[in-house]
């Protein structure tokens, strides 16, 4: 089995946003939306140690994806070669899966109203073809494959160093792993550290509140006629006697 | 409840080059429904040619039932091997960008009143050839001004030489890497080319002064550039401000704006003084070396330390980083170098620093020039009249080695302006934005006054086209064949074809076509034997060995080149002794420095900055800015300013302040990004952006172009190029000028004067991010 | 007046005796009452009920199946995967779910519009209107499942007791909440929020009617008090000793409208019927040799 991720090297990427428009080509993505992005840091530092800093994103395909906790059809789910999808046929467009992503990766079409992300172009990769954005990838700063794979070139980019963006908070087990030796990756976390899932207040009264007590309310009244009934069997039926 | 399948997922993988029609069934993936069948579409796969920017990469094209939906890069062509830019993957929105030119106008109202009516092509192109008929008739036909850019504007350059008219001009020359070719022409006896023959992916150190390396994003130069990076090149970035180059940087070299040759001078003092320098070569294939020796005897690092405020041991230390890495040493010819009007002894400066590296025809240095396999046939035409007065511009006399070819934009304005020597009064524009590339844009405005007719071609409208007599619309590059586009030398030679890879979308017509209607209706019949371009570049390839039916299903065929020397093999220069010219006789002769010398540059005065200027990765000068998946990633410029200097100012990151040049020029407002990225002495306004385009285009029409507030330059005596960055601006808040409290020098670290400086912490640490909206807003207004 | 032979036979004076308040009944009385059966529903409302049982029963099954993401899930994961396994693909369990709520949307807005005076008026009167009664009546209830209260002392209740109101009028708001949630969800109606929010109290609306689902479909099926209603959802009809045992006010009603519909009927003939209330001065009174019975039809 593959397990599918990618590795962006920083050292190498220049910040030249072809992924980025690669992709809204390749998806159709309508402005001003993205299923992957290059946000540019302004340059920060004391000469001479300047960093000048892009956080190059897509979906992070999360092992504990919180997307996936989060959706109520079972429309956002996670294949068995751990990349997350979207079933747009299942998807009513609420939106607490954008809620509950700690990077910002999803979004709704606002044509289709359904909600859109990174699927690591998985219908490319089944054919053997890489991602688009990897594939237009001008410094070659994104490097996809299969970390199941130890001779792959991410599993060995992985055992070099590249780490994910995670937080001593929020780490839902991503697979998108940073590469970098001039310590820019501590400021890309600085500056976009993973979020918190958020639940919005619908979602938190139902899974915090109403839920458990529907859980005792339904519990109660099953187990209370069924207490009703039992009593009514051993006791043996009286009729209308009187 | 039906599933759309999507198609496009399906065609974007197979994977082949091929002009023939693959018809694909699309399948779905969907974990909810099988496959579906839907009625197959018609996809194709077309190679062509980008023009997005000028470097010309490989594309291929995927056309759907005729629409085009997506452009990938052709792994065959060398310039890019598979990869595109940003640019380039979104030409897919400019063919169906809103704001194009759409069919042909000619004007109604008063010239600027923005007042059209649309015509038919014949009607449009009759009426321009009366009026250049009229034109040629009263003031004769040198009086026609052309400025053409672009693979199309050959066509128009043509046009105008069989016209009999030298008048024509590109940008390129004057504005852009003029002075760089004149320079290494000088030196070497012949010039970089484009793409730049340089060997980036094998250097060990890479030399960048003031280079766009990294914004301007020329595919194969990125491509090699972060190779070499991985392979562990060191890169010194000379430059004021902290460039994507200058990220990728062991030394960010800060330089005073304007002292470069003084750093280069020291340099080769330094190498010179080390014995750093390859001897053998200097030896065998220089002249002029003990001249420049004697030269540069007082060009110490610490003297240059004083002019550049580079530290002399800063000096010595990336000295000695190129001397022991030679010959893998890349130092960047550069590519736009129009900057202070000396560059041409600025480009020999870098010239002569190359050469006593020996890195010509070496591996991480120089690749040679080789010899192309094979010739084209020539069209059978009656060869061009040759002009009877000389061009206004200057080229070849007043400037005696300026191109010809190219001519002078600059100095075809001023003639216009004054009339002088003789009257310019008609101006083809053609694919270019004469207010943002040429500088003094208040000159160019005025001088269309002067003209009897202004007829522009394009393919969607600039400012300029404002103004237009005549809209002539072109169509876009993947609507239109081309010349073919041939690269000599570098590390592969190839030829490839710019060929339509859709139906035009609208009443447009391609460079070509246009150019021979016009000639047509000017009496040149003789110079147009053909109906068809693709008849052309048939007969063009017919006897080269070349098949043009493989170049159409490829879209480029490479041969092998020799980029580098044999050990041992000298190699024969272009010059008069077929030696580098360390010490040029010919400057000598015309009354130039032999060797260059560093002229000093004005300070900015108090309160003043100087202002540079670059561009932004995902934008082409001013071609770019209204495309929609371009304008979403960068919509408009920052200015750049010294982050101590800026916080000494009041002003915050984001804040929007109002720029003023020296000549009391004002921008609009325009946002503010401090970073201690910035030289103290500049600022730094990203280039290609805003301009006043006045309804003919829906995005901003915000007066930010960096082009406005170059209203001063100065002419390059040897090569008539432009000096740009010899304007200082000076920030506006509330009508108020800003001036800095404080001091601060770039290397010594911190500022004086610190006590009017506030410490405090900057949240909004991001910028020119795309204005995302809150996700949990998305569907609002639904 | 014409002199007519009118029997008035036993159950009219029962009926009278009874009609003056809930009160234990004779072996006699049991015995009629028992054997006389009253129409509680129309063919019409059995349908809608049925209708609506089984829509409800589809809805939550693949409602609660759907319901599968960590944060939200509801049923047991063995559940979803059965669910899931039937159906085969959980797009076809939400296309399912989503029919069956178009139809049963359907079915009540039909009935809601066409019936809107035998249906809609009828239910908000009989389900949805509370008085005194109903409010004294589950205390009583609760005394009365103690074993400390008789059926005689307990409120009397009209068509619907107390307990049944009250989950009517769940029922119906969660009705009309669905009814409205569901659309929103299926077909992507507003922002986000809304949708979150839609969710919040589709989930709310059928928690709340599949907590009183047990109770509803215990005391109606199973247990032996309340079993005439269960069968009344299939016949339409029940023993009137059931109505007035359970239902006095509801008997009450009926036994007035029987009454005044024969009077009305009567008086064409000619015939006049005494005023139930004085009834006992001619009990036992034979006052014409054809006898009818209630339904006006000759003995």
């Amino acid at each position: 089995m593959s397990k599918y991720a990618m590795v962006i090297d920083m050292d190498r990427c220049i910040a030249c946003h072809a992924c980025e428009v690669a992709c809204r080509s390749h998806y159709d993505v309508p402005v001003p939306y993205y299923r992957n992005w290059v946000h540019d840091l302004r340059p920060e530092g004391v000469y001479p140690d300047i960093k000048k800093v892009s956080y190059v994103g897509l979906c992070n395909h999360c092992d504990d994806a919180p997307c996936v906790k989060a959706c109520p059809t079972g429309a956002t789910y996670k294949r068995k070669d751990g990349v997350v999808v979207v079933d747009k046929d299942l998807c009513i467009g609420c939106g607490l899966c954008i809620e509950a992503c700690p990077y910002g990766a999803r979004y709704i079409d606002p044509v289709k109203e359904k909600v859109d992300k990174c699927d690591f172009c998985i219908d490319r990769v089944e054919q053997g073809v890489e991602p688009a954005c990897v594939a237009t990838c001008i410094a070659s700063a994104r490097i996809f494959g299969d970390i199941d794979d130890p001779n792959s070139k991410v599993s060995q980019l992985i055992a070099n160093g590249a780490q994910p963006n995670v937080s001593s908070k929020v780490n839902v087990g991503p697979n998108i792993y940073y590469l970098d030796s001039h310590n820019h990756f501590p400021v890309v976390q600085a500056a976009f550290p993973p979020k918190v899932p958020n639940m919005p207040t619908p979602q938190k009264m139902w899974t915090k509140v109403l839920r458990p007590l529907f859980w005792l309310a339904i519990g109660g009244s099953f187990l209370g006629q069924l207490a009703a009934f039992s009593t009514q069997l051993f006791k043996g039926e009286s009729d209308i006697k009187e | 409840m039906e599933k759309k399948i999507s198609r496009r997922s399906f065609l974007k993988i197979s994977g082949t080059v091929g002009t023939g029609a693959a018809v694909g069934l699309s399948t779905s993936t969907s974990k909810t429904k099988a496959a579906v069948r839907t009625e197959p579409k018609r996809i194709e796969r077309i190679p062509s040619v980008c023009e997005q920017c000028f470097w010309r990469c490989g594309i291929i094209a995927t056309v759907e039932d005729g629409k085009l939906v997506n452009i990938e890069g052709n792994p065959l062509h060398p310039n890019n091997r598979g990869k595109i830019c940003a640019r380039g993957n979104a030409g897919v929105a400019l063919v169906y960008e809103k704001d194009r030119l759409k069919g042909p106008m000619i004007r109604v109202g008063e010239r600027g009143s923005g007042k059209w009516r649309e015509v038919s092509w014949n009607e449009a192109l009759d009426y321009t050839a009366e009026k250049l008929l009229a034109v040629t008739k009263k003031y004769g036909v040198e009086a026609n001004g052309l400025f053409a850019h672009g693979a199309s504007g050959y066509f128009a350059t043509d046009l105008y030489s069989f016209l009999g008219s030298p008048n024509s001009a590109a940008p390129s020359f004057a504005q852009c890497k003029g002075s760089r070719d004149v320079g290494y022409e000088l030196t070497y006896g012949e010039n970089m080319g484009s793409p730049e023959r340089l060997d980036l992916a094998n250097a060990k150190v890479i030399t960048l002064i003031g280079s766009a390396l990294g914004e301007n994003i020329h595919t194969g130069q990125i491509i090699d550039f972060t190779d070499g990076l991985a392979n562990g090149a060191k890169v010194i970035a000379v430059d004021p401000r902290f460039s994507t180059a200058a990220s990728k940087a062991k030394w960010w070299l800060p330089i005073k704006p304007g002292t470069d040759t003084a750093l280069v001078l020291a340099w080769i003092n330094e190498i010179i003084n080390k014995k750093g320098y390859d001897e053998t070569f200097v030896r065998n294939s220089t002249t002029g070396f003990s001249e420049l020796t004697d030269h540069v005897k007082e060009f110490t690092p610490e003297w240059a330390e004083k002019i550049t405020e580079i530290p002399a041991n800063v000096i010595r230390e990336t000295a000695k980083a190129m001397m022991d890495a030679k010959p893998a040493v890349l130092v960047h010819p550069g590519r736009h170098v129009a900057w202070y009007g000396n560059d041409v002894q600025r480009a020999r400066a870098v010239a002569i620093l190359s050469a006593i590296l020996g890195i010509w025809g070496q591996k991480g240095g120089y690749f040679l020039k080789s010899e192309f396999p094979a010739s084209y046939n020539a069209l059978d035409i009656p060869a061009a009249p040759i002009p009877k007065r000389q061009r206004v511009d200057g080229a070849g006399y007043r400037f005696p080695l300026a191109s010809t070819e190219e001519g002078l934009t600059q100095e075809l304005v001023k003639a216009t302006l004054s009339q002088k020597p003789y009257p310019i009064k008609s101006w083809m524009v053609f694919g270019q934005n004469i207010f943002n590339s040429i500088p003094a844009k208040r000159d160019t405005r005025k001088a269309i006054d002067n003209l009897d007719f202004y007829v522009v071609v394009d393919v969607r409208p600039t400012e300029p086209t404002w103004y237009a007599d005549v809209i002539l619309p072109e169509d876009t590059y993947l609507e239109r064949y081309d010349t073919l586009m041939t690269v000599t030398g570098w590390y592969k030679q190839y030829v490839s074809l710019r060929q339509p890879v859709i139906k035009r979308v609208h009443n447009t017509k391609p460079g070509w076509w246009i150019a021979k209607e016009l000639g047509k209706r000017l009496g040149l019949s003789a110079y147009y034997p053909y109906n068809d371009y693709e008849d052309v570049i048939k007969y063009q390839l017919k006897d080269s060995g070349i098949s043009f039916t493989k170049l159409k299903r490829d879209g480029v065929i490479t041969f092998p080149a020799k980029p580098f020397l044999e050990p041992g093999e000298s190699y024969q220069f272009k010059t008069s002794d077929k030696k580098v010219h360390l010490y040029s006789k010919e400057l000598k002769d015309l009354g130039f420095d032999p060797i260059p010398v560093y002229e000093p540059v004005n300070d900015p005065g108090k309160g003043y900055f100087r202002l540079v200027y670059g561009l932004m990765p995902v934008h082409s000068h001013g071609k770019t800015e209204s495309n929609p998946w371009l304008n979403t990633l960068i919509s408009e410029p920052h200015l750049w300013i010294n982050e101590i200097i800026g916080k000494s100012m009041g002003l915050k990151n984001d804040e929007e302040v109002i720029v003023e040049n020296q000549d009391g020029i004002r921008s609009d407002k325009i946002k503010i990004l401090m970073t201690p990225g910035m030289r103290h002495d500049a600022v730094f306004l990203p280039h290609g952006f805003g301009g006043n385009d006045r309804g003919l285009l829906d995005y901003t029409k915000r007066n930010i172009s960096d082009n406005n507030l170059i209203s001063k330059y100065t002419v390059d005596p040897i090569s008539g190029g432009t000096g740009l960055r010899v304007n200082f601006v000076r920030l506006i808040k509330d009508e108020q000028p800003l001036s800095p409290t404080v001091e601060v020098s770039m290397t010594g670290v911190s500022a004086k004067k610190i006590s009017g400086v506030k410490q405090e912490e900057d949240q909004n640490k991001t910028f020119n991010i795309q204005p995302k909206k809150k996700a949990s807003a998305i569907k609002e207004g639904c | 007046m014409e002199n007519k032979n009118i029997k008035l036979n036993d159950d009219i004076v029962l009926d009278h005796d009874l009609l003056k308040g809930p009160r234990h009944l004779s072996f006699d009385e049991k015995r009629i009452l028992a054997t006389r059966v009253m129409k509680k529903h129309g063919v019409g409302g059995v349908t809608l009920h049925w209708v609506n049982a089984i829509s409800w029963f589809l809805l939550i099954f693949t409602g609660t199946a759907l319901l599968s993401a960590s944060y939200l899930q509801f049923a047991p994961a063995w559940y979803i995967n059965m669910m899931d396994g039937i159906f085969g693909t959980r797009g076809a369990m939400l296309h399912f779910h989503i029919a069956v709520g178009v139809f049963w949307v359907t079915t009540l807005l039909l009935y809601g519009i066409f019936g809107y005076k035998n249906y809609l008026l009828d239910f908000v009167k009989h389900d949805l209107t509370i008085d005194k009664d109903d409010i004294r009546w589950f205390p009583a209830k609760a005394k009365n499942l103690a074993g400390k209260l008789n059926h005689y002392e307990m409120p009397p209740q009209g068509t619907y007791n107390a307990g049944q109101k009250a989950y009517a009028v769940v029922v119906a708001f969660s009705t009309l909440t669905l009814m409205i949630t569901g659309p929103i969800m299926a077909f992507h109606i507003g922002s986000t929020t809304i949708i979150q929010w839609s969710m919040m109290l589709h989930f709310v609306a059928t928690m709340s009617v599949f907590a009183g689902v047990f109770v509803h479909v215990y005391m109606a099926a199973l247990f032996p008090e309340e079993r005439p209603a269960f069968f009344s959802m299939i016949t339409g009809k029940v023993n009137e000793l059931y109505a007035y045992l359970h239902h006095y006010k509801w008997w009450t009603e009926i036994k007035n409208e029987e009454h005044a519909f024969f009077a009305e009927e009567l008086k064409k003939d000619g015939i006049d019927l005494p005023a139930l209330h004085d009834c006992k001065n001619i009990a036992n009174h034979q006052v014409n040799s054809k006898v009818y019975d209630m339904n006006g039809d000759e003995l």
